[in-house]
């Protein structure tokens, strides 16, 4: 029977704290939702993405030569450990269309293809002689449809192809040309495949340059990399890549990295700010009902039974916040990141999973944070007497406070003012408490704002500072000589050489574009951290500060190049680093010409940066360019700028979340330690009702501590976010994407007004609290 | 005879408990002249707290009219009556109700802020025999030194009426009837009017007037025309 009636209490307790229930609840919602949320989408892609990678089959190794017979590859796949071989021929075409210049990077598909199987989106794969496959993203940009024709010239000969259908491999996750391509851009480069019959019919030989290796499981790739060395020593072999290396599949691996360490840190955040908040409030709650509890106890309730019953607040309220939480979390948080996710990356068949566990893990973490919280209190509680938990709690032995010996100052204050002051400093530990729903929303918001900041910065000086031509016009062989036809008088123009290599003498053989331009180049610049300018020198190279860090390579250093061009065969050089710099978007390595033909090694620019004199000249200039026969691409500065502001967009919305869900906590916390406030001196304030203070001042005096209180939890806030912002943002940091760590004073001044916003905007709702103290409070005894 | 001060006419009060209306006050009159010492004696429940909430302005009938000083604050609205209270209403609570917060002095000080012709706090704390105590906090001050304070506060606002309810509930008989003489002495020396709620009517001879409620209802009205000093009661 008393359990029943303890039930009834329990839920008239709920409706009657109501306000404050639905507040905690809140918070849990908040938290569940980022902790479900985040960890679903970032379980999604890694499950997807290993299951895609399994059930196409992707290749283990790409092995690289001018041209190899299909004996030869048969030989090959006699080498221990090789599980399938198949040689490939790849060769880029170009597709003229009305408004634009693209790319196709075309494969022969094998007949019985087993690796890097092509998951077709419409129609069938290309098995006429006169079809083709194209990439479903490439398809979509252009309006393609199955049936259609297209015309395709490449070195070799011009051809017109039926297309056969769309379809997707997993190779080419995110379809970029090189690692200064991205985001990817499906307008301007496509993925497209033929039979290996049409591909002898374009090439004029059934040859193939490319062969992709899968290896039985556990072999040692090196291994097997060493052997294909060796059996391809009279063969025309220039070097093999590593699934690792690839780099599609290098770049997602890289996205889904950077998830995951996002998914380690920014929801534990969230949830541990709601456990503090859910344990701060369940704990004062059951503070303020000490009375009770000891009316309880005299009336010979056990303490388990008054235990339990107070545990039911937790798991009632953990249970509901934790379950709303975790599955809107589960089914909203990917949607909201997938489509910009899609964006850049290609993941056929991808359908949102929600995992129950998480859903569990939610649950079962906010009930337990509420349970411990209610447990400790209740323990203080339950400890003491009976007699003297029914008394209320001896008043705090009041002193005077420091700032009162500044008399002069102290006098001046209004009586008002001192009352707030002493009630914030002679309970500095309910002050305290109260100011940590500021502290998460100033923290948060810092972090948001200051993401916000560094990725406006990294496009800015990217764009403006180290980019700082207006046109990059690529051609399509290397320039010998320069047209007549180029507008001389109202450009500065300079030329570049680019190629990749692989750098053999660090630990993963990475590779990197090599982009060799004169010293005189200043379209393109290299700064120092301080932000001034390094000029390239013939002595060494200059590379990335990201690169020199995680690789410990300073200045001096030297970096062994493995060119990979068929012209130079593998050839390794040797270079000096002479300077470090800091590059945002890209990690290259740059050189001079003069250097590169000390080393025997010429490479003939290809391309041309462009910097129209007077800026409105511009379109013109872009389109004498475009109008040239010989070029590959003509690409606008601001195209480029528009299309990693696209790719950063998921960020983008991340930022809105993380800002939403800040102000979410913060007021539910503020608002919440503020009612209990009000509630613990809701004699006080019925006195001073009675005593005829109007509820405007009364309204103030209440104001007037919450905005104090919010001024410590900014102080508070403001050196705990910048130091989580930075922390963020070097998990961040991924090869291609360097976040400039810098806080701007507006990161801080946001954070700051929209946490007083939220202070002021919780006091507009607590003046209806204020409103419904009464009056006869005052009279009555104190409980 | 003096002027009248208050006027309770017709005064009903009804609160509805659930779906139970429950009678509270039932048709009260009476009068209070300036200067009077009037004693409402009554048991618990015997409605004599609803009568305090609504001579003290802090909530209102269902029907009838309260006329202070010729106005009738029944029909203030809500600003209007925060101003009576202010201005008119000098209360003394059963508990004290002082700020903990505050000093004796701040209090005070802190009370008077909305009353426009009010009295010197230190002057006023002074009468009530606590000027060297001024400077403490509540807590550092006795249950009966407490009362005084409360009693300087609601004074020292130069109030109509003192509104006491059970000013010595809480406090031990000879502290208790400390704060008793204060009263009476206020009273007299300052003709102003003491209103004071007890259930205890062995203090009823203190008063000019004895006003007793029962069920709602007023069962009797005396005017003591012999009033005895508090000194010479005992009980």
């Amino acid at each position: 029977m008393v359990m029943n009636k303890l039930l009834l209490k329990l839920l008239r307790d709920l409706k009657l704290y109501k306000g404050q229930f639905i507040a905690i609840t809140l918070v849990i919602v908040v938290g569940g939702f980022f902790f479900a949320g985040f960890s679903t989408f970032s379980k999604n892609l890694s499950e997807y993405s290993s299951e895609y990678f399994k059930k196409t089959n992707l290749a283990d190794l790409w092995v690289y030569y001018d041209n190899i017979s299909p004996l030869d590859i048969q030989k090959l796949g006699e080498i221990d450990g090789i599980n399938n071989i198949e040689g490939r021929y790849v060769l880029e075409g170009n597709q003229k269309l009305d408004d634009v210049k693209t790319t196709l990077k075309l494969h022969s598909l094998p007949e019985n293809n087993l690796i890097n199987q092509i998951v077709l989106i419409e129609g069938t794969r290309p098995t006429n002689s006169n079809s083709i496959l194209f990439d479903a993203d490439y398809a979509k940009e252009h309006n393609y449809s199955v049936g259609d024709e297209i015309n395709l010239s490449t070195a070799y000969k011009d051809i017109t192809l039926k297309i056969s259908g769309f379809g997707e491999s997993s190779e080419y996750t995110i379809k970029s040309r090189d690692t200064s391509d991205f985001p990817p851009n499906h307008k301007e480069y496509g993925i497209a495949y033929v039979s290996e019959k049409t591909m002898s019919n374009i090439i004029g030989q059934k040859i193939y340059n490319e062969v992709v290796i899968d290896v039985d499981d556990g072999v040692d790739l090196n291994v097997i990399e060493n052997e294909i060395e060796k059996s391809s020593i009279n063969l025309n072999y220039f070097y093999t890549l590593k699934r690792d290396l690839n780099l599609s599949y290098k770049q997602f691996t890289g996205e889904i990295k950077q998830q995951e360490e996002l998914a380690k840190i920014l929801p534990i955040i969230f949830f541990l700010v709601a456990a503090i908040i859910t344990f701060l409030t369940m704990s004062r709650l059951v503070d303020s009902q000490r009375t009770q509890i000891g009316i309880m106890k005299a009336l010979g309730i056990n303490n388990s039974k008054i235990l339990t019953h107070y545990l039911g607040y937790a798991v009632l309220i953990g249970f509901v916040g934790g379950l709303i939480g975790s599955l809107l979390g589960s089914i909203f948080f990917p949607k909201i990141f997938m489509d910009q996710v899609r964006a850049i990356i290609t993941l056929p068949g991808f359908e949102i999973r929600i995992y129950p566990i998480f859903i569990l893990i939610t649950i079962f973490f906010s009930i337990t944070f509420g349970v411990l919280a209610t447990f400790l209190s209740c323990k203080i509680i339950l400890k003491e007497r009976t007699t003297e938990s029914m008394r209320a709690k001896p008043p705090k032995k009041v002193k005077k406070i420091l700032i009162e010996r500044n008399t002069t100052f102290w006098r001046k204050l209004s009586y008002g003012n001192k009352l707030v002051l002493r009630n914030i400093f002679i309970n500095k530990k309910r002050a305290i408490y109260s100011s940590l729903g500021v502290v998460c929303c100033v923290t948060l918001l810092i972090l948001a704002f200051g993401y916000k900041g560094s990725r406006e910065l990294l496009i800015e000086k990217q764009f403006n500072e180290v980019y700082n031509y207006d046109l990059r016009v690529v051609y399509k062989t290397p320039i010998e000589y320069l047209s007549d036809d180029i507008p001389y008088n109202d450009i500065n123009l300079n030329t570049l050489a680019q190629t990749s290599v692989v750098i053999t003498n660090i630990e993963d053989k990475k590779d990197s574009n090599l982009l060799i331009t004169n010293k005189e180049n200043n379209l393109i610049n290299n700064y120092d951290k301080d932000g001034n300018i390094l000029p390239l020198d013939d002595e060494g190279v200059i590379v990335a500060t990201r690169f020199a860090e995680r690789y410990n390579l300073s200045i001096g250093d030297s970096l062994q190049l493995k060119l990979i061009d068929s012209m130079y065969k593998g050839k390794t050089i040797e270079v000096k680093i002479s300077n470090i710099s800091e590059q945002y978007l890209n990690q290259e390595i740059f050189a001079t010409p003069k250097l590169l033909s000390t080393l025997g090694v010429y490479y003939a620019p290809s391309t041309l940066l462009i910097q129209a004199k007077d800026p409105t000249k511009l379109d013109e200039i872009y389109k004498s360019f475009n109008s040239m026969q010989n070029l590959k691409e003509v690409k606008s500065i601001n195209e480029i700028k528009e299309l990693t502001e696209n790719g950063l967009q998921n960020l983008y919305n991340m930022i809105i979340v993380l800002i939403i869900c800040a102000i979410v906590l913060s007021f539910a916390a503020i608002y919440n330690i503020s009612v209990i406030n009000i509630t613990e001196r809701i004699r006080e304030l019925a006195t001073l009702k009675v005593l005829g203070y109007q509820r405007n001042k009364i309204n103030k005096l209440i104001f007037m501590e919450n905005i104090f209180i919010t001024i410590f939890g900014i102080f508070i806030g403001i050196p705990t976010g910048i130091a989580l912002y930075m922390l963020i943002i070097k998990k961040f940091t991924l090869d291609n994407m360097v976040f400039p760590i810098t806080l701007d004073i507006g990161s801080i001044l946001y954070p700051v007004f929209v946490t007083f916003l939220v202070t002021i905007l919780c006091n507009i709702f607590l003046r209806k609290t204020v409103r419904k103290i009464d009056m006869i409070e005052s009279l009555k005894s104190i409980e | 005879m003096t002027n009248s001060l208050i006027e309770f006419k017709n005064i009903s009060k009804e609160y509805i408990v659930g779906e139970v209306p429950i009678l509270a006050l039932n048709e009260v009159n009476f009068i209070i002249e300036e200067g009077e010492f009037v004693v409402i004696l009554g048991a618990s429940g015997a409605g004599k707290s609803t009568i305090l909430n609504i001579l003290g302005g802090m909530d209102i009938p269902t029907s009838g009219k309260v006329i202070v000083e010729g106005k009738v604050i029944t029909e203030f609205n809500e600003k209007k009556l925060t101003d009576f209270r202010a201005k008119d209403i000098g209360f003394v609570f059963q508990f004290y109700n002082l700020i903990p917060n505050l000093t004796a002095l701040e209090n005070v000080e802190f009370a008077v802020e909305v009353s426009k012709n009010h009295l010197n706090p230190k002057e006023t704390l002074k009468k009530v025999g606590l000027f060297d105590r001024m400077n403490n906090f509540p807590s550092q001050l006795s249950g009966g030194e407490q009362q005084r304070v409360a009693i300087a506060r609601a004074i020292a606002k130069n109030p109509l009426l003192l509104l006491c309810d059970e000013p010595t509930g809480a406090l031990d008989y000879k502290t208790g009837k400390a704060v008793l003489q204060l009263l009476e002495d206020i009273n007299k020396e300052t003709k102003k009017c003491v209103v004071l709620i007890t259930h205890n009517s062995a203090i009823a001879p203190m008063a000019d007037k004895v006003i007793k409620v029962k069920s709602g209802v007023i069962e009797d009205i005396t005017i003591n025309k012999n009033k005895k000093l508090i000194k010479d009661i005992e009980w």
